[in-house]
């Protein structure tokens, strides 16, 4: 029933303040919906572990992203899901200064964490808010040429560069890990380098052991 | 129509009859009652009920006396303030007010917040609060002791977690209750966020963690009637929630934001912000444009003993305070009772949460790992494929983070939860946890197999799987069972791994039974008996060591050993040969606190000793626990093989013991070999018949 409805598999983190609109994006990019009250993520991974398959240069890709808390006590739990992620999403709130400051820990725990060589994308979310804008527009393209990262903002109400914000990013995933090895056998799992247990192995227990 | 006559009957009889027996016990203060009767179908029975009970589980009365002995209390006190004195938990620790501060305290309460429409101070104005009452008892009646101004004070500052509650507040009540105006909503937002900033600058050494408001919100639907949630919006003085704190600087603000590199790093440049602020006088403080500037002055203003600080209490003293009365509505007695509850609950029930960070959590975790071990080994070992981390099951961190309310949809059944774990040690919580996945894994294991071999090869894909509740239903004896139209379940299992959200896929299971589990594996395997040893990983200041001196009446008397730190703290003499270690002395000086009736003192316990074996770093390659290598071939292999082995020698045996007594009994004239061959076929043994008989016929 799973099967190969796609060629590509890739697993993409979403991390950055609490409240800077993680689980939004995430609602608005998988689902195409958005609500202005969402329940908090606790501990991450949860209720907002989705999946979209999108197609990239005739190639059905799959994203399944990872949504994570935002609170500082759960990040030694966080991190242990980099590693995992082929893609991050660092994500900060244009109203909230604060969680723009916070890019650098985070950028910081890919660092330490994550695979090295993951591609990221710096996001600011919440553009449609201008009114209460906190950072502009060169401040966030400033650090994320610092960081050598890609940047966009994004609106998850307005529904404003959130399809090209995780379509950019995959897109750079795909060339990065799939398109310099053409031999890879689809569907390809990178991450998965844990083996497969099968539950569905009855206990064969030696019945016929008699006398 | 006239069923559902007869059903509700039905209904009215056995809750009368479940009444009668909680009253009862209550009557008698028959713990081991109220415990059996929160597992059955229906529980306590009514909303009513519950109400009564909760308080009583959580030994209200005990934290918040109102009619008793004075004496004993400052007299415990005493010996507490005594002994802390050397102790290495005393740093935080600031006794009771003298009779003068108190008096003061009283009159004027003082100023916490402002930023031009809003202050914030600790206790009603003149209106009796119970919670004032407790601290009139415990702080006014020692004069003999020195006056530590800290602690009232210290409880009014900002806690720095206080962004964070507001974020969450604003997304509280999301999935239940259904069906509420967004104006009452936005009121139990607002009760949500001021009974917990309430708290927790009661008890600055608490830190919030999200999904503590989950647990608030239970306690809030279920002490606070409907009727009372809503007011008129005009009349309320609405707090603007989170604007000074919510502040873009991170130099100005240290307490407001979620994410500091260091949480202690932050501590300290908040305390280094306040004493800056201290020194500023207070003309430069409010001349400041910036709202958070004069926010945050005055909220260290309360240390500030001066004219200025009286004249802006006075001018402000008739506003209304968060938490406590002020507000309409929030001097019933409902309101009384619900903030009581939530301090027990915070400072007894949920402190291992609520510490500096999640090693705790991360202790339980590995409890509930062991326990599941031990209750179902396969689905233990299945369990610890689907996460990064294989270590511990993260799925279920949610669970018993937030005792369950952040996962399940409505509110009856996690009230029900809440009345069988607030009616037994929080260790409970694990134990439900292991229970629910124990029952679903019929279930889970049917969903994963029609996944298809997608999430065989990835088993992570199955997070979503296993972090689910199934919907639990709160049975009743009138109805045990849920009725089939009430949880369609989804067409294809497809749905599942694109949108885990959509559909619940499992099929509801009846509370009752996952109750009924739970205290069996509770029995079976003791959290600190043999073979879970949770004592190596949770230590003395852990809410589960430190349960049963919670819940007891009386505070025990001290064992000799501790009389002797006591006496040696008393004196300031700390002599090695009485007391080996100060390790040592600093686990009985826990013990002695975990049995006061201050829920302050208690409180003081939040980073003492909470978890002894910190989970090996999780980040690393697979450390398995001590348990994955040490127990599990011991019980998995040994174990089941024998048993099985004995079985089927058993089984043998039988067997030739019958096959000899009648062919013995038949007598040797019938033939040995016809007796033979009806003992072959018997056996299902076609291969050994075929090869061995056959030819011969």
């Amino acid at each position: 029933m799973g099967g190969a409805h796609y060629d590509f598999l890739i697993k993409l983190l979403l991390i950055g303040d609490s409240g800077v609109g993680k689980s939004c994006l995430l609602l608005r990019f998988c689902d195409d919906a958005w609500t202005p009250s969402f329940i908090t993520t606790i501990g991450g991974f949860i209720h907002f572990r989705k999946i979209r398959t999108i197609e990239l240069d005739g190639k059905k890709i799959k994203l399944q992203i990872w949504d994570t808390a935002g609170q500082e006590r759960f990040r030694t739990i966080t991190t242990a899901y980099y590693r995992g992620a082929m893609g991050i999403l660092l994500v900060y709130d244009v109203t909230d200064e604060k969680s723009f400051s916070n890019i650098r820990t985070w950028h910081a725990n890919i660092d330490q964490h994550a695979s090295p060589g993951v591609n990221k994308i710096l996001i600011g979310n919440k553009c449609d808010w201008d009114d209460k804008r906190a950072v502009s527009l060169e401040q966030g393209k400033a650090l994320a040429d610092e960081f050598g990262l890609r940047f966009l903002e994004t609106s998850a109400k307005a529904n404003e560069g959130v399809e090209e914000a995780f379509f950019t990013l995959a897109r750079d995933i795909k060339t990065r890990l799939i398109d310099s090895q053409p031999e890879a056998a689809a569907p390809v799992s990178l991450a998965a380098d844990r083996k497969g247990v099968d539950v569905n192995k009855t206990s064969s227990s030696s019945s016929g052991g008699c006398c | 129509m006239s069923d559902e006559g007869v059903e509700g009957e039905k209904r009215g009889e056995w809750m009368d009859r479940r009444e009668e027996i909680v009253r009862l016990a209550l009557k008698d203060g028959d713990l081991e009652t109220l415990r059996k009767v929160s597992s059955l179908p229906g529980g306590y029975g009514s909303e009513e009920m519950r109400r009564v009970v909760w308080p009583v589980l959580l030994c209200v009365d005990k934290y918040f006396p109102e009619n008793t002995q004075i004496d004993n209390i400052s007299k415990e006190r005493k010996e507490l303030n005594g002994q802390s004195q050397n102790s290495p938990l005393a740093e935080s620790h600031v006794s009771a007010n003298d009779k003068s501060d108190q008096s003061k305290h009283q009159e004027k309460p003082p100023l916490q917040e402002r930023d031009g429409t809003k202050v914030i101070t600790q206790d009603g104005t003149g209106q009796k609060s119970l919670i004032n009452e407790n601290e009139k008892i415990m702080g006014g009646n020692e004069l003999e002791e020195k006056p530590l101004n800290g602690h009232i004070e210290k409880s009014q500052e900002h806690h720095r977690d206080e962004y964070q509650v507001s974020l969450d507040t604003k997304r509280s009540f999301v999935t239940y209750p259904v069906g509420i105006p967004l104006e009452d909503k936005e009121n139990m937002q607002e009760d949500l966020h001021d009974l917990i900033v309430g708290i927790l600058r009661k008890y600055p050494e608490l830190s919030y963690f999200q999904g503590f408001h989950d647990i608030m919100s239970v306690l809030y639907l279920t002490f606070i009637s409907p009727s009372s949630r809503s007011r008129p919006k005009s009349k309320i003085e609405k707090i603007p929630r989170n604007s000074p704190v919510n502040t873009h600087s991170s130099t100005l603000n240290p307490h407001g934001n979620s994410s500091p590199p260091s949480s202690d790093l932050d501590d300290k440049v908040a305390e280094q912000d306040s004493l800056v602020k201290l020194d500023t006088p207070p003309g430069v403080g409010t001349d400041q444009t910036s709202s958070l500037d004069s926010s945050l002055f005055l909220s260290n203003m309360t240390n500030v003993k001066g004219d200025v600080v009286k004249h802006e209490l006075e001018d402000l003293e008739d506003r209304p305070p968060p938490y406590s009365v002020g507000k309409k509505g929030r001097d019933s007695p409902e309101w009384d009772m619900l903030r009581k509850c939530a301090e027990v609950i915070s400072v007894c029930r949920v402190r291992d949460a609520m510490g500096k960070g999640l090693e705790p959590m991360m202790g339980m975790l590995r409890i509930l790992k062991r326990i599941l071990y031990r209750a179902d080994p396969r689905l233990a070992k299945f369990s610890s494929t689907i996460s990064p981390v294989p270590t511990l099951p993260f799925f279920a961190l949610s669970w018993i983070l937030c005792l369950f309310s952040h996962d399940v949809d409505t509110l009856e059944p996690i009230q029900r939860m809440f009345d069988f774990v607030l009616a037994r040690n929080p260790i409970s919580a694990i134990y439900l946890a292991v229970a629910i996945l124990v029952a679903k894994k019929p279930q889970l294991l049917r969903l994963v197999k029609s996944l298809g071999p997608e999430a065989q090869s990835d088993p992570s894909l199955l997070h979503p799987l296993f972090a689910r509740l199934p919907p639990l239903y709160p049975d009743t004896p009138s109805h045990p069972t849920p009725s089939p139209t009430l949880h369609p379940l989804p067409t294809s299992s497809s749905t599942l791994m694109s949108d885990p959200d959509a559909v619940n896929p499992y099929e509801p299971i009846p509370l009752s039974e996952l109750f009924a589990l739970a205290d069996k594996l509770m029995l079976q395997y003791p959290w600190d008996g043999e073979d879970i040893r949770g004592r190596e990983i949770m230590g003395v200041g852990s809410i589960v060591s430190t349960y049963d001196s919670s819940i007891s009446p009386q505070p025990p008397l001290l064992s000799p050993e501790s009389q002797k730190v006591v006496n040696n703290n008393k004196s300031g003499v700390s002599r090695v040969s009485d007391i080996e270690t100060e390790s040592q002395k600093e686990l009985v000086l826990i013990t002695v606190i975990a049995q006061s009736s201050s829920l302050t003192e208690i409180a003081r316990l939040v980073n003492s000793n909470v978890v002894n074996a910190l989970p090996s770093e999780e980040d690393d390659e697979p450390p398995l626990p001590v348990l994955k290598k040490k127990r599990k071939p011991k019980w998995r292999i040994h174990y089941p093989r024998d048993k099985k082995g004995t079985v089927l020698a058993i089984g043998v045996m039988l067997l030739g013991i019958g096959v000899a007594f009648y062919g013995f009994k038949a007598g040797p004239s019938t033939g040995w070999g016809r007796w033979w061959r009806v003992v072959l076929r018997g056996c299902s043994l076609p291969r050994v018949v075929s090869s061995s008989t056959l030819p011969e016929l």
